[in-house]
């Protein structure tokens, strides 16, 4: 799963991670993700967003970025805005937090 | 401020910074069901079609709440049956279905009550969710489709919810979901539940204006049925009547020799019914000629005073046998030119008169044209016997004869009908003022004065 290159339906998985925490806590859900390792920001206003390394793991990490500051609630949130592209997922490679 | 202190308020800030975002994501939840709802009400005001209807609500929540299917069925409860109106899909879903050539709009689900699962629906009106499609289309699908279909659109969970309104059962609502029904938070259970009674009501509202719309076709056909056998019998009528009239006019005119005068007082009254008669079946014929689209008006310029002042002149002698004063008042004569069919305007202008002649029993009658900016208007202002504003109010209508009936006038109760039809085919406009009844009328009507 290792790849330099945005895997594409994690890459859109985690767009829709963002886009969705931005509706609930605003600009400072792009701060959040800033911190997590491996998910680079292109362009903020486009919200065009890489991820490198383990694409599986960078989007379970930036679930927990949000549900370390704001608790269990954060994580429905995520799968909300998740849970059409999960379905194209198999059982394992669906990160942890989102199970 | 000690430690202690310091780890107390941030673990308060922490506790504040959840529950402001528990409470921005239940207003974000919220916001999003209100959009849905508005979305679907929208809908709802400009689509009256059932199945267009079905098309874009289900489109509509296949694409708001990312379902994966979205099927509104009617319920036909005579034929215990489920028929697709629509299915919207998810876009992997739409491509499952096409690969498998399967289309469950063509799949009608007959004997509904004999499913556990739909007669828990409709009958028991509850919703239910199901993991397998099996459940529902049964042996309409085979397995191998059923398991690729599960595969491809990712199908985990079907929830079925009864559509009723008026204590009715109109259809169901069905929402494929790619996940387990374990893992549908409360929230979006919520949203789900609260669309419901908008489709219902939507769609309940669509089968009342088609039930409407083909109750309106229905009439129209039954018009125009009665319409065309109207103007067959008119016609029937018109042949033997202008011979009765012919040949009850020769009796009059001793062209078959002297006749005594009670023979001849009862052959007067035969040739006066048949007159009255042959008005009454011309008037249907020109009623039939409006309503089936048939009338045609000559228009060229000309005088409305000298009509009326004709048609004052030639009613006279009737006025007189009454008692009344029949009389004609205009500006200048140059002052009346209109344009339009000269015989059907003068038609209007003999049934106004001779209207105000039969209920009037005494006083005067005042025919009058006079010009008003652009307009040029016709009144015939009488002393006679009033109108309320209730009878006021259906006088122009077919077949309405005011206080004609119990005054025992005769007539067809078609003559005003036709003169409101013939000026609004003018572009003019026909009126009727009278202050109630006993206070005498005044029928008017108004045209566009030539310039």
């Amino acid at each position: 799963m290792d790849t330099t290159i945005s895997n594409p339906i994690f890459t859109r998985i985690a767009s829709r991670i963002i886009k969705q925490q931005i509706i609930i806590i605003g600009p400072l859900a792009w701060d959040e993700a800033r911190k997590v390792t491996g998910l680079q920001i292109i362009d903020q206003k486009k919200g065009l967003i890489l991820l490198e390394g383990n694409p599986k793991e960078v989007v379970n990490s930036l679930v927990g970025q949000y549900s370390r500051l704001f608790g269990k609630i954060s994580i429905e949130a995520c799968k909300e805005a998740a849970h059409e592209l999960i379905g194209e997922l198999k059982p394992d490679e669906i990160p942890e937090r989102l199970k | 401020m000690d430690e202690n202190t310091n780890v107390k308020n941030e673990e308060q800030i922490e506790e504040i910074n959840k529950e402001i975002y528990k409470r921005n994501f239940e207003l974000a939840v919220v916001n999003k069901t209100l959009s849905l709802l508005k979305k679907l009400y929208q809908i709802s005001l400009f689509e009256i079609a059932p199945q267009v209807l079905s098309e874009q609500l289900s489109q509509v929540i296949v694409h708001d709440l990312k379902m994966e299917m979205v099927g509104i069925l009617s319920y036909d409860d005579k034929k215990d049956i489920l028929v697709p109106l629509h299915f919207s899909y998810s876009d992997r879903c739409k491509e499952a279905f096409s690969v498998q050539n399967i289309s469950l709009q063509n799949l009608p689900i007959l004997n509904c009550t004999e499913n556990k699962i739909l007669n828990e629906v409709i009958l028991a009106r509850v919703s239910t969710s199901i993991d397998s499609m099996v459940d529902i289309w049964g042996n309409n699908i085979t397995q191998e489709v059923y398991t690729r279909l599960t595969q491809m659109c990712h199908i985990k969970t079907i929830t079925l919810y009864p559509l009723v309104t008026s204590n009715k059962v109109l259809g169901v609502l069905l929402m494929g979901l790619n996940r387990p029904h374990s893992e549908v938070s409360e929230r979006e259970q919520e949203t789900m539940d609260s669309l419901i009674d908008v489709v219902a009501v939507s769609l309940d509202k669509a089968y009342l204006y088609e039930e409407l719309a083909n109750a309106n076709e229905k009439l129209k056909s039954l018009d125009a049925l009665k319409t065309e056998f109207l103007s067959l019998a008119s016609h029937q009528l018109r042949s033997p009547l202008t011979a009765i009239k012919g040949y009850a006019s020769m009796v009059l005119e001793g062209d078959f020799g002297e006749i005594n005068p009670q023979a001849k007082d009862a052959v007067e009254r035969v040739f006066q019914s048949t007159m009255n008669l042959t008005k009454v079946v011309e008037d249907l014929l020109d009623v039939s000629k409006i309503e089936q689209g048939g009338m045609k008006y000559e228009m060229a310029p000309f005088n409305l005073c000298d009509i009326s002042s004709d048609m004052t002149k030639d009613l006279s002698i009737v006025a007189e046998k009454k008692g009344l004063h029949l009389v004609f008042e205009s500006g200048s004569a140059s002052e009346c030119m209109v344009n339009g069919d000269k015989e059907k305007v003068r038609q209007v202008v003999l049934n106004f008169i001779d209207n105000s002649i039969k209920y009037t029993k005494e006083g005067s009658i005042t025919v009058a044209v006079h010009k008003i900016n652009n307009k040029i208007t016709f009144t015939v202002k009488d002393t006679g016997m009033g109108m309320t504003p209730e009878i006021k109010a259906t006088l122009f209508q077919k077949f309405s004869r005011g206080d004609g009936a119990r005054m025992n006038t005769g007539g067809s109760g078609l003559g005003l009908y036709l003169a409101k039809e013939i000026i609004e085919a003018h572009k003019g406009k026909v009126d009727v003022l009278s202050e109630g009844l006993g206070k005498g009328s005044t029928f008017l009507f108004e045209m566009d004065a030539l310039q």
